[in-house]
């Protein structure tokens, strides 16, 4: 017990220093997709392991106070400075592309959010709903998309999912897009607006609002088996596109992912 | 060597918690309803009284505090954080937990307990619910159910790693059972908002559930249950102002002073060292006889509210009474016995370690014929004295968080009310008295208003 304490709090105060250097996520500015800082180079971890042996030796010889460890005492006193002011210069920041597959938590992300939304686009529209659309009426269908429920057991942000199909079906160039109904009051109070203060040759008519065709529902669900650090998650998004003057559910599309993610017990 | 020894023991002796100074000025000011004051207050001793390794406690202490003062962005901000933290630890530091074993828990970061894990996800659904994010506090009512789901088998699971790793020593590790397996508060706000979104089936599937909870957990829910859930008395689309009101204080963890005294034959027994309290177990572990030590074991006790009954005045007119729901002291309670003695085993374990080698220490030092001998038997007694300081509880947890939650459900008209919430005690005494100017009950949306008193 004697010999082992000092030892631990060295240990202790060597790791605190470098925990203190070990990064962060960060996102830095607004229109930066991705900055984040990655985990210590293997020079750190060198360095902060060394430490560690170091600072065990300084503090025996330290509170030892052996007459003949003097030099050696001080040489290690400076190891020990000098180390905190490397773990104290450790941050690094690299651009990566926003495609890139970057998984930190394990939660629902942005890579999964962007898979599952141009799995889907594909798949709704290779199928036989929108030719037929085509052949009865010459011309693109509208679609809107509606409430797509989050099911799961974590906050996903809908609305980034919703803008990633919106942003695939509309670059398609197969279908046209109308404003949700969140976006149409703002744009209804801006006609109305413009009815009382714009000129009459520039100010848009009430009453001209396209209706959509179709309206794209659905879900994101999920299940966890969580046990001892180990978790895995299967998400399913299930969407629905309903024809809006019937109720026809013209396609049912489904997604999912599986998701295995280890915490390790023990870290020293 | 030694006297470093000497003073790092003394050191983390009298490194006492300053938890009940912090807790006693927090109390007061909640009871004044001064939650900017409590903010401020925590900002203020956060260098001094949470540290890192405590730093569960500021965000689970900041996430309630804003619960109350009624700002749910900022307290769920808080609550995400406790959150992700209670994740991050689930990775053990090593040499924290070589530390801990030998001073004592209260070098560990602290990592919450499982009922203030369960409880997080309940005040986060209420944010959610005060801003009107129904999935959202969909997403935290599931949660709940996850967390309780691997509660059992959490513990179940460390027991046999231990006893895996005991097996030469012959000591067996039996987790509490768990009796706690569906929370009727998070049951009951997801009845809120399937009937708020008028998914009446779906309602009224939360209502079975919350029945068969309280038939099934007769020891956490041992009151009556609310008579509107036993049998509806009014139809599911019926406008109401549902009313939910907090109470009181968390339980507190106290510690207990036990003894151990080893015999031949590796018996080991353990016995209260307070004549108040009586305490008697007897373990086999391969230890020498003669040994004595003491060490202290924490242990969780309610603070009950003072408030008993909750009165109802809607426009200067009495309209009812509220009913206790859930009892987050006694579930508390239930939720810690879980694990309770796994902290027991490790605590003997240690006490023992650490008493033997501190024994051996003070022997070695007893014996020496220095000219400094009258050193070496001071240190001798000092450190035998400071080993059983350091052996103290880890009596850190969530102290802000209410002890009984009641609920209400009044019919009404749409319109603009003064609610009024009288607080009494068992004895009638008017505790206290909320007041809620002109609140607007809606049609098609959920009416829920929140109260808090701290008596």
């Amino acid at each position: 017990v004697i010999d082992i304490i000092p030892k631990i709090i060295a240990v202790k105060i060597s790791l605190s220093i470098w925990r203190g250097s070990v990064p962060h996520t960060e996102v830095i500015g607004p229109n930066t997709p991705h900055s984040l800082t990655l985990s210590p180079s293997y020079f750190v971890k060198y360095i902060g392991s060394l430490s560690i042996v170091l600072t065990i030796s300084a503090l025996e010889i330290i509170f030892l106070k052996r007459k003949e460890d003097e030099k050696m005492r001080n040489f290690l006193i400076y190891s020990i400075i000098l180390f905190f002011f490397l773990g104290c210069a450790t941050r690094e920041v690299k651009r990566i592309e926003v495609e890139s597959q970057v998984d930190l938590s394990g939660r629902w992300n942005d890579t999964d959010s962007r898979f599952v939304a141009e799995a889907m686009t594909r798949d709704v529209l290779s199928k036989r709903w929108l030719e037929e659309f085509h052949e009865k009426y010459g011309r693109k269908p509208v679609v809107i998309v509606g409430t797509i429920r989050n099911h799961t057991t974590e906050h996903i942000n809908v609305d980034t999912f919703i803008k990633d199909i919106e942003r695939e079906l509309i670059n398609s160039g197969k279908v046209k897009f109308v404003a949700t109904r969140q976006e149409r009051v703002e744009v209804r109070k801006e006609r109305l607006d413009q009815q009382e203060y714009a000129s009459e040759e520039t100010a848009k008519r009430l009453a001209h609002e396209t209706g959509a065709d179709f309206i794209l529902q659905g879900a994101i669900k999920s299940i966890e088996d969580v046990l001892e650090g180990k978790r895995v998650v299967y998400y399913q998004t299930d969407l629905e596109l309903i024809y809006i003057e019937t109720n026809e559910k013209v396609w049912i599309g489904s997604k999912k992912i599986k998701k295995f993610i280890k915490q390790a017990r023990y870290k020293w | 060597m030694r006297k470093f020894v000497f003073l790092l023991l003394v050191f983390q002796a009298c490194s006492l918690p300053l938890i009940i100074t912090r807790y006693e000025t927090l109390w007061r000011m909640l009871a004044e309803n001064k939650y900017e004051e409590a903010v401020k207050y925590i900002e203020e001793i956060k260098a001094r009284e949470y540290p890192r390794k405590d730093a569960l406690l500021y965000f689970l202490d900041l996430g309630i505090i804003y619960h109350y003062a009624n700002q749910p962005l900022k307290s769920n901000f808080y609550f995400e954080k406790a959150e992700r933290l209670i994740e991050e630890l689930f990775t053990k530091s090593l040499s924290a937990e070589a530390s801990s074993f030998l001073l004592d828990d209260t070098v560990l970061p602290y990592r919450g307990e499982d009922y203030e894990d369960i409880y997080i996800n309940v005040f986060k659904a209420l944010n959610y619910l005060k801003l009107e994010k129904f999935d959202e506090a969909f997403v935290e009512v599931r949660r709940v159910n996850q967390k309780l789901r691997i509660l059992e088998e959490k513990y179940q699971r460390v027991a046999e790693l231990y006893n895996e790793a005991q097996e030469e020593n012959g000591v067996k590790f039996t987790p509490g059972k768990n009796t706690f397996f569906c929370d009727v508060l998070a049951c009951y706000l997801s009845l809120l908002i399937y009937r708020a979104e008028g998914k009446f089936d779906d309602s009224e599937i939360d209502r079975q559930r919350i029945l068969k909870a309280w038939r099934a957990q007769p020891q956490i829910y041992p009151h009556p249950l609310p008579p509107w859930i036993e049998k509806p008395s009014f139809p599911p689309n019926q406008i109401v102002l549902n009313i939910i009101a907090f109470v009181g204080r968390a339980p507190l963890k106290y510690s207990t002073v036990l003894c151990i005294d080893t015999y031949e034959d590796n018996l080991v027994v353990i016995t209260s060292s307070q004549p108040e309290e009586t305490f008697y177990d007897v373990l086999y572990l391969p230890v020498k006889p003669g040994y004595r030590f003491k060490f202290a074991l924490p242990k969780i006790r309610p603070l009950p509210s003072a408030v008993a009954k909750i009165e109802v005045v809607i426009n200067s007119q009495l309209k009812g009474e509220l009913f206790l729901l859930e009892d987050l002291s006694r579930v508390a309670q239930e939720v810690y016995e879980v694990k309770a003695p796994l902290i027991y085993l490790k605590t003997i374990l240690r006490a023992l370690a650490k008493g033997i080698a501190a024994q051996k220490a003070e022997e070695k030092l007893r014996g020496k014929k220095e000219h400094t001998e009258w050193i070496n038997l001071l240190v001798a007694d000092l450190t035998k004295a400071a080993v059983e300081l350091t052996e103290k509880a880890d009596l850190r947890s969530w102290q802000t968080l209410p002890d009984k939650c009641f609920i209400g459900e009044f019919p009404l008209s749409p319109g603009i009310y003064n609610i009024v919430l009288k607080y009494y005690t068992e004895t009638g005494e008017l505790l206290e008295a909320k007041e809620f100017h002109q609140y607007e009950v809606k049609k098609g949306k959920l009416n829920l208003l929140e109260a808090i008193s701290h008596f």
